[in-house]
């Protein structure tokens, strides 16, 4: 018997259908795994992305430790660190010596700062070994006021060490200056031929130096000088009303362990007074306001009972916000650094006699009469712009990098 | 003598099969378009991740750029490039396809006004960069980073 001719091809029911089914089977399959692999691609290039822009972060967090650090040490971010914020991102950074784990102690160098820098969940940590790039800023004397001349008259005038200033300088006579004389920025200069030899360095930016009132916010967060008026250490010398007014005997002020901080709004001081500086229970600072005050502030005397050439952990500094002059009298030893830059640029510092200053005068203009001498004493006070924290080369390393 | 078997067959096969192909062939319609919506899909998601790669590249060559150039050399203000797929910018926006916008803005000058092209940082400024790559055909945002500079920084 033959077979039918009308038999479908295949002879099985369903064949067509079963192998379309097959067939999307496979192509879907197919299908699934090409968009499995696109977006895992597409994953991955954001991921890169977030990668790429997390290192940027952490670099910003590096940047800006610099920035502060430089600005004022106290404010390095120790660990477990600070934390900020950078483009799309946030970082979290510290700064330690250089075993990466004790906090940074604010004052060696070079130093570490590591950064972590994380986008969107994706997080890198660059570390960098930080140095201090010192420009000079140890000064004997220094005006600080640009546009105006600062004078040295008289031949007998010593200056042992650095003399500075931003703005011009003017010699009558030929002062001895044992080390250079530095002009620092645009309008710094000679005034008028100073018709000796000198050693001289040019800089391009002038030095900026912190104002005493920021000087003493920054020690006294409660309220600077107006905390200082009410909150210092007179009583511990017999001082009232915080003025000292004297013609005759001896006045001394008193130090003590951490610091002693005098507050003083008038110094008169005339006849044969004389004041001393008794810094041998701790350093001694006098704070002569208020800011902008026209008080009479005139020393005599001023020799320490520790000086600095035999104890620098017990300075004595005069911290003057007024804008009257800061006279100092007498023809004996004086110990202290005297710092006379104000927020209103006024006052300088007046010699009389022939005083041997130990100790750096810092003030917004000098002019400099008879036979004074003044002996350098290193780092008593630090400009904000000279010198600042920077990467040493070489040593940027990325922690757990891949 | 007749097969009774094929006259039964036959009256049970009549049609079968075309209805069978016709259900084959609307599953087989519905199954294939429903791959071809996932390739053009897989296409799309290829291109969009083209993009994205050359986006945080270009980002991370402006930015490198920038840091090679140094804190004092960075031009403050908005800076615009235009890129069409290669490595080197173009001048004619209309032929890009990627707009990468660099903004430095420092936070103290010694001249000029911040943010504002001609501007000379303060040594202690600190300045901050922002790159953001943009897609000229929808303006689209494909990459964006930031970063701070700083004297004797990165």
């Amino acid at each position: 018997m033959k077979r039918s001719a009308n038999r479908p091809p295949g002879g099985g029911r369903g064949a067509v259908l079963i192998g379309v089914l097959f067939l999307i089977v496979v192509v879907t399959v197919m299908a699934l795994g090409i968009g499995s692999l696109a977006v895992g691609h597409r994953s991955r290039a954001d991921t890169d992305a977030r990668y790429a822009a997390a290192l940027d972060v952490a670099e910003a967090g590096i940047n800006q430790e610099l920035v502060r650090v430089t600005g004022n040490v106290n404010d390095a971010d120790l660990p477990p660190g600070g934390s900020g914020s950078a483009g799309r991102g946030t970082f979290l950074v510290q700064a330690t010596m250089l075993d990466g784990t004790t906090p940074w102690d604010r004052s060696t160098a070079p130093f570490l700062v590591t950064s972590r820098g994380t986008v969107e969940g994706v997080s890198r940590t660059v570390r960098v070994k930080v140095g201090l790039f010192d420009q000079p800023a140890d000064y004997t004397l220094f005006g600080v006021k640009a546009g105006v001349v600062d004078t040295l008259k008289g031949s007998a005038i010593t200056i042992d060490g650095n003399l500075g200033t931003n703005g011009k300088l003017s010699f009558s006579g030929q002062p001895t200056i044992e080390g250079s004389i530095d002009f620092h920025g645009p309008d710094s200069g000679w005034a008028s031929n100073p018709g000796g030899s000198y050693v001289v360095n040019t800089y391009p930016d002038p030095v900026v130096w912190p104002t005493v009132e920021s000087i003493a916010a920054q020690q006294f967060p409660s309220g600077g000088l107006a905390y200082l008026a009410t909150h210092n250490d007179n009583a511990l010398s017999g001082i009232v009303n915080n003025t000292i007014s004297a013609n005759n005997g001896t006045i001394t002020l008193k130090g003590k362990s951490g610091g002693a901080n005098y507050y003083l709004t008038s110094v008169n001081m005339g006849g044969n007074a004389q004041i001393v500086m008794d810094n041998s229970a701790g350093p001694i600072t006098i704070w002569c306001g208020p800011s902008g005050g026209t008080g009479t502030f005139k020393f005599q005397g001023g020799s320490a009972v520790i000086q600095s050439s035999v104890d620098a952990t017990k300075p004595v500094r005069i911290y003057s916000a007024a804008s009257s002059d800061i006279v100092m009298q007498g023809n004996s030893h004086i110990d202290c650094g005297i710092y006379n830059v104000n927020a209103a640029a006024k006052g300088s510092i007046q010699f009389g006699g022939t005083p041997d200053v130990y100790g750096p005068v810092i003030t917004n203009y000098f002019t400099l009469n008879g036979t004074v001498n003044l002996h350098y004493v290193p780092k008593m006070f630090k400009p904000t712009s000279c010198g600042y924290y920077g990467i040493m080369p070489g040593t940027w390393t990325e922690v757990n990098g891949r | 003598m007749r097969n009774a078997y094929v006259g039964t067959a036959r009256r049970k096969l009549r049609g079968i099969s075309h209805v069978e192909l016709l259900v084959a062939g609307m599953l087989l319609s519905i199954g294939l378009a429903a791959s071809v919506k996932l390739w053009t899909f897989a296409y799309a998601v290829t291109i969009d991740t083209d993009h994205v790669g050359m986006a945080y590249n270009l980002g991370r060559q402006t930015l490198e750029a920038v840091h090679n150039a140094g804190f004092a050399n960075v031009p403050e203000g908005t800076t615009v490039t235009y890129y069409t797929g290669a490595p080197a910018a173009t001048a004619d926006a209309s032929q890009a396809m990627y707009r990468v916008t660099t903004t430095v803005t420092s936070s103290a000058v010694k001249s000029g006004v911040a943010g504002q092209a001609g501007a000379v940082p303060a040594d202690t400024a600190l300045r901050t960069v922002n790159v953001t790559v943009t897609l000229m055909r929808d303006n689209s945002t494909l990459y964006s980073t930031g970063t701070y500079l700083a004297r004797g920084g990165i």
